[in-house]
């Protein structure tokens, strides 16, 4: 059986490295809390290439303005129709962003409309138990980017089933520090990535 | 002594005594071919008005004319006539029957399979209750076979017969648990089932304790569940629940990590090798499967058959134990095919082939229907109702016969012609 590997896409456009730690943070989740056989370290994969297929979970996040090549949009379009799972996160906490702006076009163009997940989804409870939806971020809490609280998640679905998580709650910045800081927290701030992975692996 | 003349006047008698002879047993001949008293023959499209005049005056005997077999209503109907008294025959214009059957699929979500048989060359024109389905020409095989969903009770119309055939029991299938490790494995066989119309039940472990269940199945037995896929070899299975699921003809597959599950080994005692890698690049080929890697499979158990083989290993294995069946697949991360990048057929094949691989297995549940009116094969119900038809144009007594009629009707013509010519040779008239 294939272990899970956490691989994180690469795209021409913006800075796709823009939260270098959140792979080795979600990996560590991962082995801390579940059985699930997974890759110590994550991969990179460039959307451009067809390479991208071979790993059924992708994260990508970013700051600048993101503008998908042709190449891109078909990966992801063939990507999300055979099963794979995007998890796309926007690293500025901002709808009045350039990344906010230009990924949510980008998204409808290569996936399909974004719909909002409601709080009782099956992804708020495939592992940990979220009854009030996505949780919220610090930078949320603090008043970074729009200074607004997003209460949902939006998503492009197959069928029922999650293809594409969007999130502008920015746990690129949440989740980007170094595993070991996990012990002066009181409750694991990456418990709900444990939930997208476990989402991913089992829907 | 005799004279020449008189040897001659003694010849034509004879001659004249033969023709009156020859012409006199054909007569009789006739005479009894002919109908017996109170005989009715009716041709076949005249039989309708001739059931109604039968049933309100019985003659003696009754024959249906040659034709197509006699429908179920005609059948019901002279079979009465028969029990009331009347001797019933039957003609037919040939004895090799035709007949039609419908059948649902073995996958769900699949066209029926309709079968027809009849003779070689026959044209027939299949329809529903919305009308005409196809047509065509039965093969040198004398079977004709379609994939559709008739709307109503189907039928096959020919020269020879008009069979109508519905399914007599729906294939419903119980759903499929899926037990395994979470994982993209599980994941996407789950999918590819569930694309295929299967009912889907998973129960995928996360963690110790942690299990993400899906679907409404609660335990393993074959009122509930008609096949098991499992795919790795730690799920909380008992070897003797499974083995009594399998005994009782419930399906089971094991695959990748799970054909080395204590469950699979108690039932098949397989052997399964280290895993081999797959060929380099064959992913993108003709034979994708190539390209995963495997375990070869070597049950222990009489009775295996080796349905897929790589090189001369067998990698999937097929066998029957007690009532039901078990597919071992030493395939490892089968969903690597689905995610071939270059072939845009790989979804739709990894699917099929995860479907046949279930539906090889999975034990069906097959429920009577309220079919309504069915004539599946006339030919056949008629001989059951009614006895053997006579073959149309045959006479009663079986083998081939000499044509004693014409034989009579020459000989008494030439005797007669012989008996005159001797007569105006001699000079008399």
């Amino acid at each position: 059986m294939s272990e899970f590997v956490f691989a994180t896409a690469q795209y021409e456009s913006g800075d796709w490295d823009s939260a270098p730690l959140v792979p080795a943070n979600l990996i560590d989740s991962i082995a801390r809390y579940t059985s699930i056989p997974v890759a110590p370290t994550g991969a990179v994969v460039p959307l451009a290439s067809s390479d991208a297929l071979r790993f059924p979970f992708l994260f990508l996040t970013g700051h600048l303005p993101v503008r998908f090549s042709e190449q891109e949009r078909g990966t992801i379009r063939k990507y999300l129709d055979r099963g794979g799972f995007l998890f796309i996160d926007d690293h500025n906490h901002d709808i009045d962003g350039a990344f906010h702006k230009t990924v949510t076009e980008e998204i409808v163009r290569a996936g399909g409309p974004l719909v909002r997940v409601p709080k009782r989804h099956a992804l708020y409870s495939s592992f940990f138990q979220f009854p009030d939806g996505p949780p919220n971020t610090s930078h949320e809490l603090n008043g970074w980017g729009d200074n607004l609280l997003h209460p949902e998640l939006s998503a492009v679905l197959r069928g029922d089933r999650i293809a594409l998580l969007y999130s502008n709650k920015d746990y690129s910045s949440e989740w980007s520090y170094h595993p070991e800081n996990k012990r002066f927290s009181s409750v694991d701030n990456t418990r709900f990535g444990v939930n997208i992975v476990v989402y991913a692996l089992t829907r | 002594m005799r004279s020449r003349g008189s040897g001659r006047v003694l010849a034509e008698h004879v001659l004249r005594g033969v023709a009156v002879v020859a012409l006199t047993v054909l007569a009789v001949r006739l005479w009894r071919a002919g109908p017996a008293p109170g005989d009715a023959v009716v041709a076949p499209n005249a039989l309708d008005s001739a059931l109604v005049q039968w049933t309100a005056n019985p003659p003696a005997s009754a024959t249906a004319g040659a034709g197509p077999a006699p429908s179920a209503r005609h059948r019901d109907w002279l079979l009465a006539l028969r029990r009331n008294g009347t001797t019933i025959r039957w003609r037919s214009e040939d004895s090799s029957g035709s007949a039609l059957v419908v059948e649902d699929a073995p996958l769900p979500g699949l066209p029926r399979r309709i079968r027809f048989r009849s003779q070689p060359g026959t044209s027939v024109m299949l329809s529903d209750l919305l009308g005409r389905v196809d047509s065509g020409t039965v093969g040198a095989s004398g079977a004709m076979a379609w994939r559709a969903s008739p709307v109503g009770a189907a039928s096959a119309v020919s020269a020879r017969a008009e069979p109508v055939a519905s399914p007599r029991d729906s294939l419903a299938v119980r759903p499929v648990l899926v037990l395994g490790q979470a994982g993209w494995e599980g994941k996407f066989v789950i999918a590819a089932l569930e694309e295929d119309g299967w009912r889907v039940s998973a129960r995928l472990t996360v963690a110790p304790g942690a299990v993400v269940m899906q679907g409404p199945v609660s335990r393993i037995d074959t009122s509930s569940v008609s096949a098991v896929v499992l795919l790795d070899s730690l799920s909380p299975v008992e070897a003797p629940r499974l083995q009594r699921f399998v005994q009782d003809g419930g399906g089971l597959v094991a695959a990748g990590p799970g054909t080395r599950h204590p469950a699979v080994r108690a039932i098949v005692t397989a052997r399964v090798s280290s895993s081999a890698p797959g060929v380099l690049g064959a992913l993108q080929g003709p034979a994708p499967r190539e390209g995963l890697a495997t375990r070869t499979v070597r049950a222990g158990t009489p009775g295996a058959i080796p349905i897929e083989r790589r090189g001369n290993d067998p990698v999937v294995v097929g066998q029957r134990i007690g009532a039901g069946r078990v597919v071992v697949a030493g395939y490892e991360d089968t969903w690597r095919l689905r995610m071939a990048p270059v072939r845009d057929d790989a979804p739709s094949d990894h699917r099929a082939w995860w479907s046949s691989m279930v539906a090889s297995v999975a034990l069906p549940r097959l429920l009577p229907r309220d079919i309504g009116y069915i004539d599946e094969a006339p030919f056949a119900a008629t001989v059951d109702a009614l006895g053997r038809p006579q073959l149309a144009g045959a006479d009663r007594r079986a083998g081939p016969r000499l044509p004693w009629e014409a034989l009579l009707l020459a000989l008494a013509l030439a005797g007669l012609l012989a008996e005159w010519a001797s007569r105006r040779l001699r000079g008399q008239s």
